[in-house]
């Protein structure tokens, strides 16, 4: 304790007191103490212990990186050194490690040289023999340009042909890459010159700041992509990428990010960019148009199953064409060929068959003729307009169908004559006759050899009933004779059977009287007696209730006939009253 | 490799493209001096060990009718001063662009060529202007594009002075 404090004390404590106060400060500032002692013991130890090294080296490393490459290039030896000595003491160690990547990457470095190379080939192959090759050739020949040039020119889509990475403020160039067989003018001229042009087009457009995004020459573009202190340009021939100018930027930020000092730093030596070479090779891409084609192909095996299977489906088709055609064409031939059938237009649409045209109502139904030949009605779709044709056949058709002859009867058209033969009862003779005329296409009709019916009954009867004869007395002309009244009563009845019949045929009865007298009878009266004693008979007798037109009576003359009595001739009279003669 | 940027100024008719093309073996092209001002070349040299790429921005002179165009100077690691001899007005024109290219480049290494040192009798330039020149800190040579003299010494001193830095 200094003099100055024992002074204000007083007096030296009491020896018993020392316990006492030790205890009290241990109390109220022991922990303390104790703290301030450790910190003294580290302050007064001048190196740094491990422990206190490994609490902040991650953050450290982590932080430093950030700022700076230094650390980088700091460890940079050490690791390298370390790696030397590890593969020097046991190779296997690394060998272990990296063969997880090294095997992919050997087989992945030799599969793409091996497609190149057979691509390479290819395109040989395919440009030098083929027509095409063969037109190149000209067109190379033609302008003066290499063959390979010519070759670029048809088959790519695009491609990167150099890519140049400049600083920005001095335009010299950094790193050059270029695709393999392209011909360069000197980059290093190249680059000064496009910052050249770049100053020249900012100055004269006040644009502020080296800007040229693209740049087009012919067949190549120049695309240019920026960042602060370096812009990567890419020659491109052919049509740019939409992804490239991307692609490029990021490029650019991948550079400037590794290389930042370098490029921030940059006085001419442009070696640390050669390790910029991998990404600038990056953009060395390129697309050939024949390369699209092949991926547009399908593959051999679909290609063996899709091809028969449309050749069959075409085969099918084109089966089911011909012969739906063909059964088209053959319902058109046959319904150009029917009677009565006119077609105007046919159409086979779509599988829908379409008809305009003329049918006369006495043809044959189309469609009917149609479904002979293989057309379903419910395809068809038919417009027929009526008409009558004078075919022949369809005249007669006509008229069957007018004049609903009876089996018997047989038609036939002579020019514009219907000619009918046959057997026919008399009132269809007489419908025929009235109707025949109103039948289009017949002008005359032809009865003469059609038999009437009725007709022939008459006459037939008529003829059993003629030459009757009735007997007299000798030398009487009275009929009380009871077997010649009996005798007319019977020709009489026979008559009433033979108008009747007559009645059908259209013709009228006549009896006719022949009066008579035996060669040994003098009196020359009595054959004209009988005769009128005969008719008188009948008007007594039968006319009475029969209609005279129907029977017809006459007579009363002497025959020289030469028996005792009188002989019933009959006639039929037709309404043109001629005799029709009986068989 | 180190590549630098050089930029060639002087006067119209001083002998610049002259001088860089007995300087250098390739020349891009005559056509884009009057197309856009400027016409670049290219040198490669070794200095100090090292290969050196020299890219030569021949800059139109610069008169009444063009002016020097600052973004072409910038980048540039150096820069050589053109005059004519036998035109004292020459030597003039290039204090004053030894100006503007400091204002845009900083403090670069540079050398004053006189030029047409083969036809040294009728010169205008004295060896007084020079010696003023001389103790402001330029380095001057005398050169001519037509015989090659002082040409090679000339951009090989630049080429080192820029590489040392």
């Amino acid at each position: 304790m200094p003099d100055a404090e024992k002074g204000a004390a007083g007096e030296e404590p009491a020896p018993d007191a020392k316990p006492e106060l030790e205890q009290l400060r241990e109390l109220l500032v022991g922990h303390e103490q104790r703290e301030l002692r450790e910190l003294r013991e580290r302050f007064d130890r001048a190196e740094v212990t491990a422990e206190d090294v490994q609490r902040v080296l991650p953050d450290a490393v982590l932080l430093r990186s950030r700022s700076d490459d230094q650390l980088s290039e700091a460890l940079t030896p050490t690791i390298e050194g370390a790696i030397e000595g590890s593969v020097r003491r046991n190779p296997q160690a690394l060998a272990d490690a990296i063969f997880p990547v090294i095997g992919p990457a050997i087989r992945k470095s030799i599969r793409e040289a091996m497609s190149s190379l057979l691509e390479s080939i290819n395109r040989t192959v395919e440009h030098s023999l083929s027509p095409t090759g063969i037109r190149w050739r000209l067109e190379a020949a033609r302008t003066g340009r290499p063959f390979a040039e010519i070759v670029l020119k048809h088959s790519l889509v695009y491609r990167i042909e150099q890519v140049f990475l400049i600083h920005a403020e001095t335009a010299l160039l950094l790193e050059h890459v270029v695709a393999p067989t392209v011909a360069t003018t000197d980059p290093e001229m190249v680059s000064s010159m496009l910052g050249a042009i770049q100053d020249f087009v900012s100055d004269s457009f006040s644009a502020g700041e080296r800007d040229i995004q693209t740049v087009e020459f012919g067949e190549l573009t120049l695309q240019v992509a920026s960042g602060p202190h370096a812009l990567v340009a890419c020659v491109v021939r052919g049509i740019s990428p939409p992804t490239l100018r991307e692609e490029m930027q990021q490029t650019v930020e991948d550079i400037h990010a590794s290389r930042s000092k370098d490029l921030r730093v940059f006085g001419g030596d442009v070696a640390p960019f050669v390790m910029t070479r991998p990404s600038l090779q990056g953009l060395l891409v390129e697309q050939r148009a024949e390369k699209e084609k092949k991926k547009n192909r399908v593959g051999p095996a679909v290609l063996m199953v899709a091809v028969p299977v449309v050749v069959l489906g075409l085969a099918i088709w084109a089966f089911n064409s011909y012969h739906a055609s063909r059964r088209w064409s053959g319902a058109l031939d046959a319904l150009l060929e029917e009677p009565g059938v006119v077609v105007i237009e046919a159409d086979l649409d779509d599988g829908v068959h379409r008809i305009r045209g003329l049918r006369d109502a006495a043809a044959r139904d189309p469609l009917e003729l149609l479904q002979q030949h293989g057309i379903a009605a419910e395809t068809v779709d038919a417009r027929w307009e009526p008409y009558h044709a004078l075919e022949p056949s369809l005249v007669v058709r006509r008229a069957r169908t007018a004049l609903a002859p009876p089996d018997s009867v047989q038609m036939e058209l002579r020019g514009e004559t219907l000619v009918v033969w046959g057997r026919a009862d008399h009132a269809w003779i007489e419908r025929a006759e009235a109707e025949a005329r109103f039948v289009v296409g017949v002008t005359a009709l032809d009865l003469s050899t059609l038999i009437d019916e009725d007709a022939e009954a008459a006459r037939s009867r008529a003829g059993n009933l003629s030459n009757r004869s009735i007997s007299f007395a000798p030398g009487s002309a009275r009929l009380d004779y009871s077997y010649s009244r009996t005798e007319l009563s019977r020709f009489c009845d026979s008559i009433d059977e033979l108008v009747d019949t007559a009645l059908f045929a259209g013709l009228r009865v006549r009896v006719v009287v022949h009066g008579g007298k035996a060669a040994n009878e003098d009196d020359p009266r009595l054959a004209a007696a009988r005769a009128e004693a005969v008719r008188e008979w009948f008007e007594e007798r039968y006319f009475g209730a029969t209609p005279a037109h129907d029977l017809v009576v006459s007579g009363s003359e002497a025959v020289s006939w030469d028996r005792n009595g009188v002989l019933l001739g009959i006639e039929l009279v037709d309404r043109d009253g001629a005799i029709v003669p009986p068989r | 490799m180190i590549r630098k940027k050089i930029c060639m100024l002087g006067s119209y008719a001083v002998g610049k493209t002259s001088l860089v093309q007995r300087f250098v073996e390739d020349v891009f092209s005559d056509r884009y001096e009057t197309t856009i001002g400027v016409r670049i070349l290219k040198k490669q040299l070794q200095v100090e060990g090292a290969d050196v790429t020299l890219m030569l921005w021949d800059l139109h002179g610069d008169d009444e009718f063009q002016r020097v165009r600052p973004s072409y100077l910038r980048g540039a690691s150096g820069y050589l001063l053109v005059a004519d001899g036998t035109r004292a007005d020459t030597l003039e024109k290039v204090a004053e662009l030894h100006d503007f290219a400091g204002s845009h480049l900083g403090d670069v290494p540079f050398l004053l060529l006189i030029n047409k040192r083969d036809l040294e009798g009728e010169w205008e330039v004295d060896g007084e202007m020079e010696e003023r020149l001389k103790r402001l800190g330029w380095s001057i040579h005398h050169t001519s594009a037509r015989s090659g003299d002082g040409v090679e010494a000339a951009f090989s001193e630049l080429a080192h002075r820029m590489v040392r830095g």
